[in-house]
């Protein structure tokens, strides 16, 4: 089988600030010590990388993928799900192809994948409701893979000037049981002007602040 | 009196977006409005919400979907059901609760535009409540337990998770 040296995870630390170019994507200074993330590189296989072309968003068809650097790899296939997903996210089968591409390319990339994404999902690049599927699946995945990244970016989604996309942060904080994300929610919280979103915001504090 | 659940996603029904007008409502919340032959699915509570967790519960173990998650649902009554000239239809659901499809699920009947729309402005009207996802797994695992739900009916991924719900401590 033949491999391809594929991936520099990125390093949470010497990417800061953040290299995103949105004003209000800044990472919390408590990141740069609660966070430590170490360069790895990783492996992808031509079978691997044909798991990820196969999903039913992938818009790779016929090339030799395996050619590609990795980065452009990675952001053609992140590029192309958001575009499919941006058209709508309407019916249980488009949400159930939509988890399983951006499910592929998280135990795929690992961290990477969530750098990639999150100009979707921070950035709005992303429709809301694309944004808001995207952080409900980052939240319900069954593996640690990316997870410190996945805690991030909802964290980051909280400031969203989205409602939807902030409700959807909170959700999917609470569904990861994290009691760390406590006080970015409380930061949240201290900023939100809608009053039902307040409301479940402290809903979400009380829940995991009972968790151990 | 007994009054009529209506499922809906919170983020479809806020008006932050700056290119929405004051007073609209944007429109992917027709998408909560999904009707199939001029039909609309919503769920009978009886007037103590007695039977309110249950639907809850069973709306949120619905094969193919992804997750069991929170929901978030409106409550709207017979009357407004009349003031907008609605008309309703016993009928069965497709939830895993078989008793439940067959005694509290309802159909709007005879939709046009004109009506959706009457609809999408009265949900709008309405406080959108929600159930938790801790609070939906707890009334899933009731459901459960008292087999309202029979997890044999679950389709392979479903059933994963209600094996994983019920291996895990209620919150």
């Amino acid at each position: 089988m033949s491999t391809v040296p594929l991936l520099i995870d990125w390093d949470l630390s010497r990417s800061k600030p953040a290299p995103f170019s949105f004003e209000w994507l800044i990472l919390p200074s408590a990141k740069s010590t609660d966070i430590k993330i170490e360069p790895k590189i990783q492996q992808l296989s031509s079978s691997t990388i044909g798991a990820v072309g196969n999903t039913p968003f992938s818009l790779l068809t016929g090339t030799s993928t395996e050619q590609l650097p990795i980065t452009d790899y990675l952001t053609k296939q992140i590029t192309d799900l958001y575009n499919l997903a941006n058209d709508g996210l309407f019916e249980d089968e488009q949400i159930r192809e939509f988890w399983e591409a951006l499910s592929a390319l998280l135990l795929t990339f690992g961290d990477a994948a969530i750098e990639g994404i999150a100009p979707y999902i921070i950035g709005e690049k992303a429709s809301a409701e694309s944004a808001s599927e995207t952080l409900k699946c980052l939240s319900h995945q069954e593996t640690l893979v990316a997870y410190d990244y996945r805690i991030w970016i909802m964290e980051r989604a909280l400031q969203s000037p989205s409602s939807w996309i902030r409700d959807a942060a909170a959700l999917a904080l609470e569904s990861m049981d994290d009691r760390t994300a406590i006080p970015y929610i409380q930061e949240a919280l201290s900023k939100e002007s809608n009053e039902s979103l307040r409301q479940y915001l402290q809903t979400v504090i009380g829940y995991l602040s009972r968790k151990r | 009196m007994s009054s009529y659940l209506i499922k809906v996603t919170w983020g479809r029904w806020q008006t932050d977006p700056k290119w929405l007008q004051s007073g609209d409502i944007q429109a992917a919340a027709l998408f909560d409005l999904r009707f199939s032959n001029n039909k609309l699915s919503i769920w009978k509570i009886d007037d103590t919400q007695s039977n309110l967790d249950r639907v809850i519960a069973a709306l949120s173990v619905i094969n193919k979907k992804k997750t069991i998650d929170n929901l978030d649902y409106v409550i709207i009554t017979p009357e407004e059901i009349q003031t907008l000239g609605l008309k309703t239809e016993k009928s069965p659901g497709s939830t895993l609760d078989t008793d439940a499809n067959k005694d509290w699920h309802y159909d709007i009947i005879e939709l046009s535009i004109s009506k959706i729309v009457a609809i999408a402005k009265c949900i709008k009207s309405h406080t959108i409540h929600r159930k938790s996802e801790p609070a939906v797994h707890n009334l899933v695992r009731l459901s459960l337990k008292n087999k309202f739900i029979d997890i044999n009916d679950a389709d392979e991924n479903l059933k994963k998770q209600l094996e994983a719900l019920l291996r895990k401590n209620p919150e």
